[in-house]
């Protein structure tokens, strides 16, 4: 065995010595975020609608998915809110005066069954 | 038979359009008219509608014309009693007068003629005179009605029961349109 030989052979075991000890070395622990990030939670509003002069009014509405849509009926008749085109909800006869409230779960149009002629809109955005 | 349909719906628009020629022209000389009288012409013209949709509805099977009665029945009586329990309230007795009297000739006629008919043809004589009638009232209310009531409550009842009016011509157009496509 070259001396030479010898010397290399150390410097290997040495080299694979260091690079084990890094491995197995504990790393310095990270400083606690200061701040979390979290989603963003929507918080359930109303949004009103009058019926008005034989109008829904707004006749379409933006709402987020669990919101509630207040209907209330200032007119001198009656009128409901009816959902198309199943009739999936609807208020019932509202008289004037009278209001009723429907928690938005999906977009659905609606109309007045007593007064075909009047719609409206919930958009669930 | 087509030709005996088409007499009586031809004698349907006529009386129709006399009926409206009658409150038109009331609505063009503008006739002065008390709060009472004002009152009274408000009652009537509601009543009439009234009284034609008890009549569709003994004679009719349509569901859209059934349907559009019983909306006319339901309104028109809602705003009678707003009126009665309004001129209660104000001291004021509603008093009959040449519009009322010239409404209740014209639903006599109107009547005999409905009456006279069956299936579509009463169905579509129906629906013709309602969309004649609320144009004559509309035109009655805006012109002649509102403009002369001086009682503040009285003229917002008038106002407010316009769009009332203006949605239920709106939804005799709509069934008009859908049996002319017949």
């Amino acid at each position: 065995m070259k001396p030479v030989s010898g010397i290399r052979s150390s410097a290997l075991l040495l080299a694979c010595a260091l690079l084990a000890a890094c491995g197995t070395a504990e790393k310095p622990e990270k400083a606690a975020p200061l701040y979390k990030i979290v989603p963003e939670e929507h918080v359930p509003t109303s949004v009103a609608v009058s019926i008005a002069q034989m109008k829904f009014q707004p006749d379409t509405v933006r709402v987020h998915r669990g919101d509630t849509v207040v209907f209330t009926n200032n007119d001198v008749v009656d009128h409901d809110a009816t959902a198309l085109p199943d009739s999936a909800w609807t208020s019932g006869p509202l008289h004037p005066g009278q209001s009723w409230k429907l928690v938005a779960d999906s977009t659905s149009e609606y109309f007045c069954s007593i007064h075909v002629v009047m719609r409206g809109e919930v958009i669930v955005e | 038979m087509k030709n005996k349909t088409f007499t009586f719906q031809r004698g349907a628009m006529l009386f129709a359009l006399s009926a409206f020629l009658y409150v038109g022209a009331f609505a063009q000389d503008a006739p002065k008219l008390s709060d009472p009288e004002i009152a009274h012409v408000a009652v009537t013209a509601n009543q009439i509608d009234v009284d034609y949709a008890a009549i569709a509805k003994e004679k009719s099977t349509n569901k859209a014309v059934l349907q559009f009665a019983a909306t006319m029945a339901k309104d028109h009586e809602g705003v009678i009693k707003q009126a009665v329990v309004l001129a209660t309230k104000l001291g004021v007795t509603p008093k009959d007068n040449a519009m009322s009297k010239s409404l209740k000739e014209g639903e006599a006629k109107t009547e005999k003629m409905l009456r006279s008919l069956k299936g579509e043809a009463f169905d579509k004589a129906y629906i013709d005179n309602e969309v004649t009638y609320h144009k004559a009232v509309i035109d009655a209310v805006k012109n002649v009605l509102i403009p002369q009531t001086q009682n503040a409550e009285l003229k917002n009842l008038l106002v407010s029961v316009e769009p009332v009016l203006e949605s239920h011509l709106a939804h005799a157009e709509m069934v008009q349109k859908e049996f002319a496509k017949k």
